[in-house]
């Protein structure tokens, strides 16, 4: 099973996310969210005497409400996320929950990069388990070639790499990472990075994010365990 | 009823003023911020699932320290379904059906005053 049915999975677990607002705010909402697992309307109300707020629903009903100026704030990379999860009030882990499976968004590659150095500092942070990244061109990896070499070689994390065959010789003299060359049609097509923290899975995490043609990605980033498991899937 | 000047409330705007609330009943209606949201969202809405007014009421009162899950927006309905609607719909200013609320004529009236209590509100808080 590939990224490919992955995404698609994500995309099916439709979502409305409804926004509420007196006058025209987050009417541009649509155009930042891409739409494939989510639609997004704005409500006018104009004697709501209220802050434009944001309501999340599914199959299943109301899934969470936030203010639409926290949503902006959650979707803006890099992505400002408290550093213990469990931490966090029940209700916005419902919320965090709600969007980390559905933040489909498209991206350029500075976005990516940001969304890219958030995973990366978690692992960082949490010191073991498995990291794995593809880069598409050998450029793309030389410029982070000191961050994974490192990352490799100070922690105990187990640091995989994916690139063109091509590319490969751009990691020679970095021994401490493993390389991959397979699964090709992957890495022509997707930007991913996945960590798995080897314990819990209460830091996992991953990025996986589509070419769309130009220089827009389309992805979705995610700390859900069982969707951060699928995605090693893919490249296993 | 009569119209003493561009002030006036409309109450002429329904044949019967037996359908108006006394003006206790009709205080009582305002005094309590939800039945104002709820009321003042019906002046441009003429009919809402109780669903959305829920979604409505929880996303204006309850976001502005961080996000509300599901908890939250059952305990709002179950206030809504078992005191505001109620009052509400006794006042005679709302109707309540199917899962549906729809306001009455005599509402509109109070177009003014439910204005007048959102200015207030924020400029006050």
């Amino acid at each position: 099973m590939g990224f490919e049915t992955l995404l698609a999975d994500i995309a099916a677990d439709h979502k409305r996310l409804v926004v509420y607002a007196s006058d025209t705010t987050g009417k541009d909402l649509t155009e930042r969210l891409a739409t494939r697992n989510l639609t997004v309307e704005h409500r006018r109300l104009p004697s709501l005497g209220a802050d434009a707020f944001v309501v999340v629903r599914d199959a299943e009903g109301f899934h969470g409400a936030l203010s639409l100026s926290d949503l902006l704030g959650f979707l803006a990379p890099p992505i400002h996320r408290p550093g213990d999860r469990e931490s966090l009030s029940q209700a916005y882990r419902t919320i965090y929950d709600v969007l980390d499976e559905t933040v489909f968004v498209s991206l350029d590659r500075r976005q990516l990069l940001a969304t890219s150095r958030e995973l990366e500092d978690r692992a960082w942070r949490t010191g073991r388990g498995r990291l794995d990244a593809g880069f598409q061109r050998a450029d793309a990896f030389e410029a982070q070639a000191d961050i994974y070499g490192e990352l490799a070689e100070t922690t105990d994390i187990d640091v995989h790499v994916y690139l063109p065959a091509d590319a490969a010789t751009a990691v020679d003299g970095r021994g401490s990472l493993t390389v991959h060359t397979e699964p090709a049609d992957l890495l022509d097509r997707y930007w991913f990075v996945l960590y798995d923290d080897g314990r819990d899975g209460t830091q996992n995490c991953a990025l996986v994010a589509e070419l769309t043609g130009g220089r827009q990605y389309r992805g979705v980033w995610t700390y859900d365990p069982e969707l951060v498991e699928r995605a090693f899937g893919a490249v296993r | 009823m009569t119209h003493s000047g561009d002030d006036a409330i409309e109450l002429g705007r329904v044949a019967d003023t037996r359908q108006y609330p006394s003006t206790d009943s009709l205080f009582r209606a305002l005094a309590n911020g939800k039945r104002r949201r709820l009321l003042s969202v019906l002046t441009t809405e003429p009919a809402l699932s109780l669903d959305e007014l829920v979604d409505i009421l929880v996303g204006a009162e309850h976001t502005s320290d961080g996000a509300v899950g599901p908890t939250e927006w059952t305990r709002v309905e179950t206030e809504l379904v078992h005191t505001h609607l109620p009052l509400l719909d006794e006042a005679g200013l709302v109707s309540y059906e199917d899962e549906v609320v729809r306001r009455c004529e005599p509402l509109l009236a109070l177009e003014d005053v439910l204005a007048f209590a959102r200015e207030y509100e924020a400029a006050t808080t």
